[in-house]
């Protein structure tokens, strides 16, 4: 007996020789969103799908009443940045007339702010993200990702040169039927504004094979691409175009025949709409090369929306 | 026909004509056109007396049961399939159920009143 204690003993004692041996060589490579990526990132990340995190119960956003706390939870955000946010209150009518007979309208709240242009009689350009999430889904990267790309974008733009205003809003309801930013799209309707162009940040979230690479949905407009094209091939981003109506809330703005971009990643997060769409599956690498090239775009518009595709050699083909 | 059944008639039509007014600034004519091709119906069976009076608030109270039955069929459909809509989900509370159940007992008093001589 006393033999096979000594024996046990002498190998669990190895075994931690080991094991510490291992902790001190071995690299770290665990990511640590917390510490590796930009902190305004993971704070709204983590803010608004993950209640241990910050202690605000924000996890799923799909019914009124979490809708409203992650509407809180923005402006507090935005505030916070120096910012000074609107909540934009709505109601829309269902999307098949007949509902309307048996159910109330859409009810929700778009939170925005404006950095007003450098100098007066500026365009407009929107910058936006939807802030809901799917019923039973934390949505971190559908989207409190990109939430936080736009966030982090105003407080950029407010340190530099603004060409144009820039208007930075955060949709209510893009999971049900993109209501809440064909709300700020009638909004924007009535008033004095001149829509420049419109870019919308979603599911930016998933790079399961590490190239970084995003895809760029541009709505019949060629001006619009060569910037992304042109900022991109800058920065060494490798961007996939493609066209169409849109696939998210850029859709609301390319039916109001707005210049529109839709930015996300070029793959699809097995996570969507799913309860394990949770902060730790985003990639804050992702986010970091999408916030760059919006970045960049968004300071080389001037003088390059509005131009036909004549003007530039290679997009004389609807993309 | 009966005092009672003439307002509970009246009553009955007030929610809808809320609603209808509240949905014509969003762009939505339906629930307006409809409210008022019944309203119209109603009426002209009031002016005209019975029998056409009678069967104006049968086809008013059949709506009214349909419009019921409807809302809380909807309750069913999302509980039996695989449907997600955060919008008609959060709707239904209790006093989606309660209203629902107070509409189909005003349709079924007036059908049950209408057929009353």
């Amino acid at each position: 007996m006393r033999v096979r204690l000594e024996s046990v003993c002498r190998s669990v004692g190895w075994l931690v020789v080991l094991s510490l041996a291992g902790v001190v060589v071995a690299p770290a490579t665990a990511f640590d969103p917390a510490t590796d990526s930009d902190p305004l990132h993971f704070e709204i990340v983590a803010g608004l799908s993950d209640p241990e995190v910050a202690p605000r119960g924000l996890s799923v956003r799909s019914t009124p009443e979490q809708r409203e706390l992650a509407a809180t939870f923005l402006v507090d955000v935005l505030r916070a940045g120096g910012l000074e946010p609107q909540r934009h209150r709505y109601r829309h009518r269902n999307a098949n007339p007949l509902v309307d007979l048996l159910l109330p309208p859409f009810r929700g709240t778009n939170v925005y702010a404006v950095l007003e242009a450098t100098e007066a009689g500026a365009e407009t350009v929107i910058v936006g993200a939807h802030y809901d999430s799917e019923p039973g889904s934390p949505g971190a990267g559908d989207n409190a990702a990109g939430v936080a790309l736009v966030v982090s974008l105003a407080r950029e733009l407010q340190e530099t040169y603004r060409p144009y205003r820039y208007v930075f809003v955060l949709f209510d309801q893009e999971e049900d039927d993109e209501i809440g930013s064909r709300a700020f799209v009638r909004y924007l309707r009535t008033l004095d504004w001149t829509i420049n162009s419109a870019h919308i940040l979603d599911v930016v979230a998933w790079d399961e094979d590490g190239d970084r690479a995003l895809e760029v949905q541009i709505s019949r407009d060629y001006a619009l691409q060569a910037v992304y094209t042109e900022v991109a091939a800058q920065l060494g981003i490798e961007v996939t175009f493609t066209g169409g109506r849109g696939a998210s809330d850029n859709r609301s703005f390319a039916d109001a025949g707005y210049s529109t971009a839709g930015l996300w990643g070029d793959e699809i997060t097995p996570h969507m709409h799913r309860d394990s769409d949770t902060w730790d599956t985003v990639d804050f690498g992702l986010m970091e090369t999408a916030e760059e090239l919006l970045f960049g775009v968004l300071v080389s518009l001037p003088g390059r929306i509005g131009g036909s595709a004549e003007e530039l050699p290679g997009f004389g083909a609807e993309p | 026909m009966s005092r009672r059944l003439e307002l509970v008639t009246l009553l009955s039509f007030v929610p809808f004509a809320v609603k209808a007014a509240g949905y014509l600034p969003l762009g939505s004519f339906v629930p307006a056109i409809v409210w008022l091709a019944l309203a119209g119906l109603v009426v002209s069976g009031f002016r005209h007396g019975e029998p056409r009076r009678g069967r104006a608030v049968r086809i008013w109270s059949a709506s009214l049961v349909l419009w019921a039955c409807l809302r809380l069929g909807l309750i069913v459909l999302f509980a039996l399939a695989p449907l997600r809509e955060a919008h008609v989900e959060s709707q239904f509370t209790a006093t989606y159920v309660a209203w629902s159940l107070l509409h189909l007992a005003a349709g079924v008093y007036l059908w049950r009143s209408a057929r009353t001589p």
